[in-house]
């Protein structure tokens, strides 16, 4: 039985989301997260795995009827769009809704993990973006 | 090989394991702003993990000496299509658990001006993580007007790890 290694004794649990929501979301924008728990972070949104680990990650958008109304989501590893694991959803009749996806990483080692909007149409307008982006994961020892 | 949830300092296995624990409802429930959602049914992965539901009021206990991930996912059927409703985890006393504290709700907020009729329900998720968890927590609607309807299809998992 082997354990992969980190920085200090965290938790298997970690989870990061932004405290402030972020507006005028734009194609090929990080969503950002400014809070993180159990896992090291990065100002411009992302989390820095240090073992093996799932992450599922979340966001809540904002606006009105034709804002964000369809959004696509991919967690990048480094500046690569990462493509296992992915699954998006928005719901096109209802603009406030949730979108997530699911990221396994294997190997060991620090790789830099954000979530990454891949697609956001129509382009937003003053006033909609992003209340809430969470992101939720386990380290698993294999 | 066995996988298990890493937790400690990299090289000493976890005395206790992982708990892996689901809350269900074999029937729907009414729900409106205030109630709390009741899941009374409990599955596991192991026993003695010690987690609790009052049939009456919801509340969900959560033992000392773990890391708690508890994620609800949840469906309503809503009174009307021009509903919009918000579920959120809160405290002992009713006050909304905040991110800060590791309280993340789930919100459905209607937006077309056109009826939908004949689609499948949505499943909206909330969250509650902490590495310093309350001991009593309930999954209550923060908004929504009475006629709405919980249905079985929602369930709470819990991830309680040793710590």
């Amino acid at each position: 039985m082997s354990y992969f290694p980190t920085s200090g004794s965290r938790s298997a649990i970690f989870w990061a989301y932004n405290s402030t929501a972020q507006t005028g979301v734009q194609v090929g924008d990080y969503f950002e997260v400014d809070t993180t728990h159990e896992i090291t972070g990065n100002v411009s949104g992302g989390v820095t795995l240090d073992a093996t680990s799932l992450v599922y990650g979340e966001m809540q958008t904002s606006g009105t009827v034709g804002q964000l109304d369809k959004v696509q989501t991919k967690f990048t590893r480094n500046s690569q769009a990462e493509g296992r694991g992915f699954q998006v959803a928005t719901n096109k009749a209802d603009a406030y809704d949730c979108d997530d996806g699911t990221y396994a990483k294997s190997g060991t080692g620090s790789q830099f993990l954000r979530y990454n909007a891949t697609q956001v149409s129509p382009a937003p307008t003053l006033g909609s973006g992003v209340d809430q982006t969470r992101i939720f994961g386990f380290r698993v020892e294999s | 090989m066995t996988y298990q949830l890493y937790a400690g300092t990299g090289s000493t296995p976890l005395a206790r394991p992982t708990n892996l624990i689901e809350l269900t409802r074999g029937i729907n429930q009414s729900v409106a702003t205030g109630t709390a959602l009741i899941l009374p049914t409990i599955r596991a992965t192991n026993s003695g993990h010690g987690v609790t539901v009052n049939n009456t009021t919801g509340e969900i206990t959560l033992p000392g000496g773990y890391d708690y991930y508890v994620q609800a996912s949840i469906e309503i059927n809503r009174n009307a299509n021009t509903e919009s409703f918000r579920i959120a985890f809160t405290d002992s006393g009713g006050t909304e658990i905040t991110a800060a504290n590791g309280g993340f709700d789930c919100v459905y907020e209607w937006h077309n001006s056109s009826t939908t009729t004949n689609v499948p329900n949505f499943t909206l998720s909330a969250v509650y993580v902490s590495t310093s968890p309350l001991s009593s927590i309930f999954l209550k609607c923060m908004s929504m007007t009475s006629g709405s309807v919980m249905t079985t299809n929602t369930s709470i998992i819990i991830v309680q790890v040793p710590k």
